[in-house]
């Protein structure tokens, strides 16, 4: 497996933050893993030159979510993705088809760094993400229950095990 | 629990008449009601069983509903009779009102991927849950035909002495 660095423009942004800075506003570096893919002859818009770009500026650690996220170009761009994922799948009525859409799809590229914020947007409100965070993590929490509202619960105490969200309230 | 906001009529109609634009042609006859609010809890397979406290869809994780045997990918036309016909249906000619009976309509688009499925009232008129958003029921399964939901391709229909499946039934209002 090979670990891809940063382009240059992007490490310097990270260097041009002060390591005081980063601690006390709670930023992690992303850097990307890559694998031999079975797609890579495919043109996919999600792996263009840009979108690695935005996947591989600065994004706050997920633990705990703070102000700074909101304003992180991955969190704008989730933002953007899962707001449009919303509006155009209301009338959807299988779960397929509802993750099968374009900005779903994009959502689930955005690897690791999307965990926390789909965890937070769970958190908020119901929503079909547990077929992305089962995409992005490989877990199940939800394994062998019927129910979104259980499963919901599920997702959102491992969530909170993993890390991503603070304790949920009694 | 946190208790469901109040049913805004209004905010509902305006949202489904975003995606249906039958809803508001004379030409079908703009003859439907809005009977809860929106909500992701349940789908129309769902609703159509009597059984709002799950989402029936096929899934490879936790959280939603399907019977163990039925493939979980493209729900086709086939799987989704064949789930009804476990529940005591079988095909029938058309969406007319039998005293004594009740039917559901199965629509699906061209390539006979089931998009919704409608349930038939004692009164006759159809309960559809749409997507993400309000239980309508509506005087004729053509009412919401249209790309979101494709067009009836199936109905059917059983004597209403069956008993329901076994599914708790819980009213979302």
């Amino acid at each position: 497996m090979k670990v891809l660095d940063p382009p240059d423009s992007d490490t310097s942004s990270w260097d041009a933050v002060p390591a005081d800075a980063k601690r006390a506003r709670n930023l992690t570096r992303v850097t990307l893993e890559t694998v031999p893919s079975p797609w890579a002859s495919v043109r996919s818009p999600w792996a263009s030159e840009e979108f690695v770009r935005r996947a591989m500026r600065l994004v706050p650690a997920a633990t705990p979510r703070s102000p700074v996220a909101d304003a992180s170009p991955a969190a704008q761009l989730f933002k953007e993705l899962a707001d449009t994922w919303g509006r155009e799948t209301r009338m959807e009525s299988f779960v397929h088809r509802i993750a099968m859409h374009p900005a779903y799809q994009r959502i689930i590229g955005l690897g690791a760094p999307a965990v926390g914020l789909i965890l937070e947007r769970l958190r908020e409100g119901p929503g079909h993400w547990f077929w992305a965070l089962h995409a992005i993590t490989g877990e199940d929490p939800a394994a062998g229950l019927s129910n979104l509202s259980e499963a919901r619960a599920a997702w959102l105490q491992w969530g909170v095990e993993h890390g991503y969200l603070p304790p949920l309230d009694p | 629990l946190i208790p469901d906001p109040p049913l805004d009529t209004a905010a509902e109609q305006a949202e489904l008449l975003e995606y249906l634009p039958r809803l508001s042609d004379a030409v079908y006859g703009v003859d439907y009601t809005i009977e809860s609010i929106s909500t992701t809890e349940y789908n129309c397979l769902a609703w159509a069983m009597s059984d709002c406290s799950r989402f029936w869809s096929g899934s490879p994780m936790g959280g939603y509903f399907w019977p163990d045997d039925l493939p979980i990918g493209v729900p086709v036309i086939g799987v989704i009779v064949e789930m009804f016909r476990r529940a005591g249906y079988a095909e029938c000619g058309d969406s007319t009102h039998v005293v004594g009976a009740e039917k559901v309509a199965i629509y699906a688009d061209s390539y006979r991927e089931v998009l919704h499925v409608a349930r038939q009232v004692p009164n006759g008129r159809w309960a559809s849950k749409m997507g993400a958003l309000a239980d309508i029921e509506h005087a004729t399964v053509e009412l919401i035909e249209c790309n979101w939901i494709g067009q009836v391709a199936v109905i059917l229909c059983r004597p209403l002495n069956v008993p329901e499946p076994a599914v708790r039934l819980i009213l979302p209002w």
